[in-house]
């Protein structure tokens, strides 16, 4: 790694000190940039979080401590978001990783076609969030959406999906993971393929079946990568946005209201930004506290 | 080099032999691979569809697969939504913020990858946890900072954001890139007596051009689809694409055809990048944890 061997002597010394400067020459730019782009917003989210901050009277400050905190907690919408939050995360990545770990082990095979089948299955990941969720509104809509067409046809009841309480989390569920499961399988599919085939022969010697092979074989080999990509999609999934918001805003009423979407409202449509602030360090605490627990129980086991 | 292969064949006949499903299963596993994907690429292939066809057929209960296809709604979109300007905004704005982060990112990488930089370490991962940091956290003060220096609704107020936000993923992943490149490149070029500076422009940017190339289009596509901050930040003048599609969303219509259309050009030249360097791609969605 280190060119620094390559010289020697005063030259060393000289060498040294102009890599100092190099360095940040390199790495100064990028540095200060990113401070002063994530300490500044951070630390000037925080400040808000304790003030009363209104965007139609900006010049009308005032310091409200731990108020717009002790607000949220009292609301009925906040602990409504909160679990509508956690339903979707959890039945998101969990199907999300299911179906993404079953069309891998599918698509792990020899056949011809496969290249081009992997390379589509790049697709749905690539459209935008906004392009996906808007795409599925037209097929769920109530009078021409095809799916309603297709449902009734063969004779099951239909709804309104977007416009009920009861199907509208579900629904955005359904378009998360119609996204995200292809980002699944590619990933997982690429940890597969790096199971070398000498292993896997040595166990069709050995006479396992194929469910034995990846259960004992192939799956404790693509953990770390699995691991991965639950820690990203996980993480992402709380905080989903743009999907959800352009198919139902959170609605109907805040049956699809997700943490983000509650503080985009809270801050830009009714103006209150002091509490949107707070809410917004609600949502940051709870990510960091689940990438915590998640990787002390990565380490735990990694360590078994 | 025969022995080798013969022994290879010799291995996969003794191999396949007890082991290999019955070959109605192995037909089963292909067909149902193939249709799973299939299925998956329904609703894309299905909003397509739909900004070909007439605007009769968009709204009938009746969902038709065979129709007259027509360019309406792609006529429309530019004659009557100004689609081009929009166009431009998102163009100018995602090219500029991927220009900036690559450059600015393969010198951070560098000094990182291949310098004593105290506390590399930590720069590192704190780096890395930038990318987990909820948009909405940082959206707000973003914005009433932006009011005030006059940079709403302009390119340097989206490209500034856009550039904090990708910059840390770009550092990670070409870090990951030149940590592949062996040092001894290096090494010749600096007895050769080249300097620093030279060796990461001359020897090391023409060895991981790859790499900058997969980092780019991780860049253009997260810019070209971001929404939350473009919503926020423009209203009039730098709007994007995800916002003006989000747009045909009206209070008691929803204009299907000329959103259809929208989206499909917005998904246009994210499809070519994916044919051309698809190999790169998974590496890049994980951080450069699968190479």
């Amino acid at each position: 790694m280190e060119l620094q061997r390559v010289a020697t002597g005063t030259v060393a010394v000289e060498w040294q000190r102009r890599e100092r400067w190099i360095i940040l020459l390199l790495l100064g730019p990028s540095l200060l940039y990113l401070l002063a782009m994530s300490v500044y917003p951070t630390v000037y989210s925080l400040w808000l979080s304790v003030h009363n901050y209104t965007i139609y009277r900006p010049d009308m400050v005032s310091f409200a401590g731990f108020d717009n905190f002790a607000e949220l907690l009292d609301k009925e919408v906040f602990a409504q978001s909160f679990l509508v939050t956690i339903l979707f995360s959890l039945f998101s990545v969990t199907l999300e990783f299911g179906l993404g770990l079953a069309l891998a082990v599918l698509l792990d095979r020899k056949m011809a076609g496969i290249g081009l089948l992997r390379t589509l299955l790049i697709v749905p990941v690539l459209i935008s969030p906004v392009g996906m969720g808007l795409t599925f509104r037209y097929i769920l809509a109530p009078t021409y959406g095809l799916l309603t067409y297709l449902l009734q046809s063969v004779g099951i009841p239909t709804a309104d999906w977007m416009a009920s309480t009861t199907w509208a989390l579900p629904a955005v569920i359904l378009v998360d993971v119609w996204q995200w499961t292809p980002f699944v399988t590619l990933i997982l599919l690429s940890g597969m393929q790096s199971v070398s085939v000498e292993v896997v022969e040595a166990a069709e010697l050995d006479g396992l079946t194929e469910w034995q092979k990846l259960w004992h074989i192939v799956m404790p080999l693509i953990r770390p990568v699995a691991m991965v990509v639950l820690l990203i999609r996980l993480i992402d999934s709380i905080r989903v946005f743009d999907m959800i918001f352009v198919l139902t805003r959170g609605g109907p009423g805040t049956s699809t209201e997700v943490l983000s979407i509650y503080s985009y409202v809270t801050g830009f449509t009714e103006g209150d930004m002091g509490s949107a602030a707070a809410l917004a360090w609600v949502t940051v605490a709870f990510v960091n506290i689940l990438v915590f627990f998640f990787l002390r129980a990565l380490a735990r086991t990694e360590g078994s | 080099m025969t022995a080798v292969n013969d022994a290879k064949v010799a291995l996969d006949v003794s191999a396949s032999r007890p082991a290999s499903p019955p070959r109605l299963w192995l037909r089963l596993g292909h067909a149902a691979a193939a249709g799973i994907v299939l299925l998956w690429l329904f609703p894309v292939y299905w909003v397509v569809l739909t900004s070909f066809k007439p605007i009769v057929e968009i709204n009938s209960a009746i969902p038709s697969f065979v129709f007259e296809p027509t360019l309406e709604n792609y006529r429309d979109l530019f004659a009557k939504f100004e689609f081009s300007g929009v166009l431009l905004n998102s163009i100018v704005v995602t090219v500029a913020t991927c220009v900036v982060v690559v450059a600015m990112g393969v010198m951070a990488a560098y000094a990182l990858a291949r310098m004593k930089v105290p506390g590399e370490k930590h720069i590192a991962l704190w780096i890395l946890s930038l990318r987990f940091l909820p948009p909405i956290a940082v959206a707000i003060p973003f914005y009433i900072q932006w009011q005030d220096l006059n940079l709403l609704d302009t390119y340097p107020g989206l490209i500034l954001v856009y550039v904090a936000f990708n910059l840390p993923f770009a550092i990670w992943l070409l870090r990951g890139f030149l940590a592949d490149v062996p040092v001894e490149l290096e090494e010749a070029a600096l007895l050769d007596g080249l300097s620093r500076l030279q060796i990461l422009w001359r020897v090391v940017v023409p060895v991981i051009l790859p790499g900058l190339a997969s980092t780019s289009i991780f860049v253009f596509v997260f810019t070209w689809n971001e929404y939350l901050m473009a919503l926020m930040l423009t209203s009039m003048h730098a709007v994007t694409v995800p916002v003006t599609i989000s747009k045909f969303v009206m209070p008691y219509t929803i204009l299907w055809g000329d959103l259809s259309a929208a989206v499909v050009i917005q998904l246009v030249p994210m499809l070519a990048v994916v044919f051309l360097l698809q190999r790169h791609i998974v590496r890049g969605m994980t951080l450069g944890a699968v190479k």
